[in-house]
């Protein structure tokens, strides 16, 4: 099936395909079983991981993938056969002028200029978090978003992550009543050095240690699981106070390997983030305490632990549970009300696709059904400036206001 | 996969320890991502995927698992069946899931007693189907030397070419040779071996089991003898964990077999069963 009219504008169209979806009267833009041409822009490792979902999607054809290193490039398409390999998005838009969407994993700090003409291009751009990583840079994003016929969806991962949408649903129905503190914290023992085959490619390939562009382990880590808070409480902290050290990778870098991060939320509520690349253990998670029990999400698994006067939830009499050191947490299972009414319960606990999959999946449903975003720009960008902000308290040891507009 | 493992990596050129130190960080993260997709404990695996919709719809695979395949596909087929991924069920009905603190997961069970459904790999389309339901694949005689090729695979991308990484000792895959000597050299009982660039797997029937039990099934047939065990070289360690754990399976195809062995460039190095002359 062909491509809609460029001239068609697409945000336009969706308005009213909300109003008539409700009369069944929608048609798809596109047949969802039509494959959309893809595009990956940056072939690092995130972006290599990327290219291995897509290759592997039923409704993507990724055609293109594109790094300015020769080994990160041939990497890549190894992991996508079909899919050449170029250096630019400016390359890949001459070779390919069918190329619908586009997925931006390139270094942090050069998402705008590739965003905004992959825009311009009109094509459907899916962009890694951060954003951005200055106010100036998500601005530009912002305002290149509002001129363009397609739009940006940012990859902040639990937004599209059904366990997350889950747990949402339980900490907003108010299953572990009125929330009192939060912490969350990213533990994985790694150098975040990048080995460069040649050395021409050594800064390039190592900007996440140049603190020049960019946002440590706040900005790189961090965003994803500060977004986690945004999402389920619906509201956004007020100002961020930081500390940041070198414990283990002495090596002359400038970029922190340990950083600790306390956030404030309306009604003195806190919360208090650790990101270390020093140490790893229980690795990420993110924890909501309330005044009925706290709910702890880990990716792929998450559990409600109950205060003894909590009420009793109806699900509980066929839940699974798990023992943590003195706790006992109630392992969430999506559907679970559905699965144990089939005994199939037992099916249902734990993700049943890696989170990135489930991002990717729900992009490809935007294009191809206008199913809405998981994650817009504007959200996207506000997740972005309290990971700048972050990054500014870590820096400075001080308290710092956090400006989201 | 349960397994520990360990690289040894030799700075040639220009590659100075802390470069070495972060490629070894990006191989062990790729074996992390090999283990991801095709483990048979984890519910977001392909392997779990294909196990419960194998049967429904095709299951497409990335462009380096494709290998994965090809190299299953051919032990299979030159091994006349003994290497047999198809052996989940078995394996669950033996009782070897049932430590585990987490659940196989497999698919449903035959529904029909004739025409015994099989997986089928089309390389090229990429995907992996079963013909019906019952199919229940565990990649644990084959994944773990898949993680080692991708692993080494993204040492060479990395400009490594000295290196040898190996999964619970039983699985080993090399990268050239460490400097000044002409492979690297390993111990196999009291004999001495050397590796440059090849790899080399070790399979006992026995091997992972406290009960001493068998943990390599037969697909219609009873577990492997629990005293067989072979170790072979071939050129990637995907390879010669297949035909390691065939050689277990039947040890007879060291004879039977020879000739594909041969076509396939696998040396049996030890088996129940001496190699054939």
């Amino acid at each position: 099936m062909p491509l809609p009219d460029p001239t068609f504008i697409r945000r336009d169209f969706l308005k009213g395909a909300s109003a008539l979806g409700a009369f069944g009267l929608v048609p798809p833009l596109w047949s969802p079983r039509t494959a959309t041409q893809i595009a990956v822009i940056g072939c690092g490792r995130w972006g290599r991981n990327i290219a291995t979902e897509l290759a592997a999607l039923e409704g993507a054809n990724l055609v293109a993938v594109a790094d300015p290193v020769d080994s990160r490039r041939a990497s890549a398409v190894r992991k996508a056969p079909g899919a050449a390999g170029y250096t630019s998005l400016t390359e890949v838009l001459a070779a390919h002028p069918d190329l619908q969407a586009v997925v931006v994993a390139t270094p942090s700090h050069l998402h705008k200029d590739v965003v905004i003409q992959a825009l311009d291009a009109n094509l459907a751009v899916y962009c890694e978090a951060p954003l951005a990583t200055t106010p100036e840079d998500l601005e530009a994003i912002i305002m290149a978003e509002e001129n363009a016929i397609n739009t940006v969806t940012c990859g902040l991962l639990a937004r599209s992550n059904p366990l997350y949408a889950h747990a949402r649903d339980f900490v907003r129905s108010g299953a572990i009543r009125d929330s009192v503190a939060f912490h969350a914290q990213h533990s994985k023992k790694q150098s975040w050095v990048s080995p460069a085959r040649n050395p021409k490619d050594e800064a390039a390939l190592n900007w996440r240690l140049d603190p020049a562009v960019s946002l440590g382990l706040a900005g790189e880590l961090g965003v994803h699981q500060f977004d986690v808070f945004h999402w389920f409480l619906n509201e956004y902290p007020t100002a961020v106070t930081g500390h940041g050290s070198i414990q283990l990778h002495k090596d002359g870098r400038k970029v922190f390997d340990t950083i600790h991060a306390e956030f404030e939320f309306k009604n003195e509520r806190r919360l208090h983030y650790n990101a270390t690349i020093a140490n790893s253990f229980e690795k990420d998670y993110e924890l909501f305490l309330g005044t009925a029990g706290a709910i702890k999400m880990a990716q792929d698994a998450g559990w409600l632990f109950k205060e003894p006067d909590a009420p009793t939830l109806g699900f509980e009499v066929y839940a699974g549970r798990e023992h943590f050191h003195n706790e006992e947490g109630i392992t969430l299972v999506v559907d679970a009300t559905k699965l144990a009414a089939q005994e199939r319960l037992k099916e249902g606990v734990g993700l049943q696709e890696p989170p990135l999959r489930f991002a990717l999946q729900a992009f490809l449903a935007h294009i191809q059904d206008g199913t809405p975003r998981a994650c817009n720009a504007i959200r996207g960008a506000k997740a972005a400036r309290v990971a700048i902000a972050t990054c500014e308290a870590v820096r400075t040891n001080k308290r710092v206001e956090i400006e989201l507009e | 996969m349960g397994t520990r493992f360990e690289l040894v990596l030799h700075g040639l050129r220009r590659l100075d320890r802390r470069a070495l130190v972060a490629a070894g960080e990006a191989a062990l993260e790729v074996i992390h991502e090999t283990e991801a997709r095709w483990s048979l404990f984890l519910p977001s695996s392909r392997l779990a995927k294909l196990n419960k919709t194998g049967h429904l719809q095709p299951l497409l695979l990335a462009g380096e698992d494709v290998a994965l395949f090809e190299t299953i596909d051919r032990v299979h087929r030159d091994s006349h069946g003994a290497f047999d991924p198809n052996v989940a069920h078995a394996m669950a009905r033996a009782g070897h899931f049932a430590s585990a603190s987490r659940t196989a997961q497999l698919g449903p069970e035959q529904t029909s007693a004739t025409d015994e459904p099989r997986w089928l790999f089309d390389a090229t389309r990429r995907t992996v189907h079963f013909t019906g339901p019952g199919p229940s694949l565990d990649l644990g005689g084959v994944a773990k030397g898949h993680a080692l090729d991708l692993a080494a695979l993204e040492l060479e991308d990395l400009g490594v070419t000295s290196a040898l990484l190996h999964g619970g000792t039983s699985s080993v895959r090399t990268l050239g040779a460490p400097p000044d000597q002409s492979g690297w050299r390993l111990a196999i009982g009291q004999n001495t071996i050397e590796l440059a660039g090849e790899s080399l797997a070790s399979s006992k029937a026995a091997a992972q089991t406290a009960s001493g039990q068998s943990h390599i099934r037969i697909p219609g047939r009873q577990a492997a003898p629990a005293d067989q065990e072979a170790t072979v070289r071939a050129p990637t360690a995907a390879l010669a964990d297949a035909w390691a754990t065939a050689l277990v399976a039947r040890p007879s195809l060291a004879i039977e077999a020879a000739a594909a062995l041969a076509a396939s460039h696998v040396h049996i190095l030890h088996s129940s069963l001496p190699a054939p002359a």
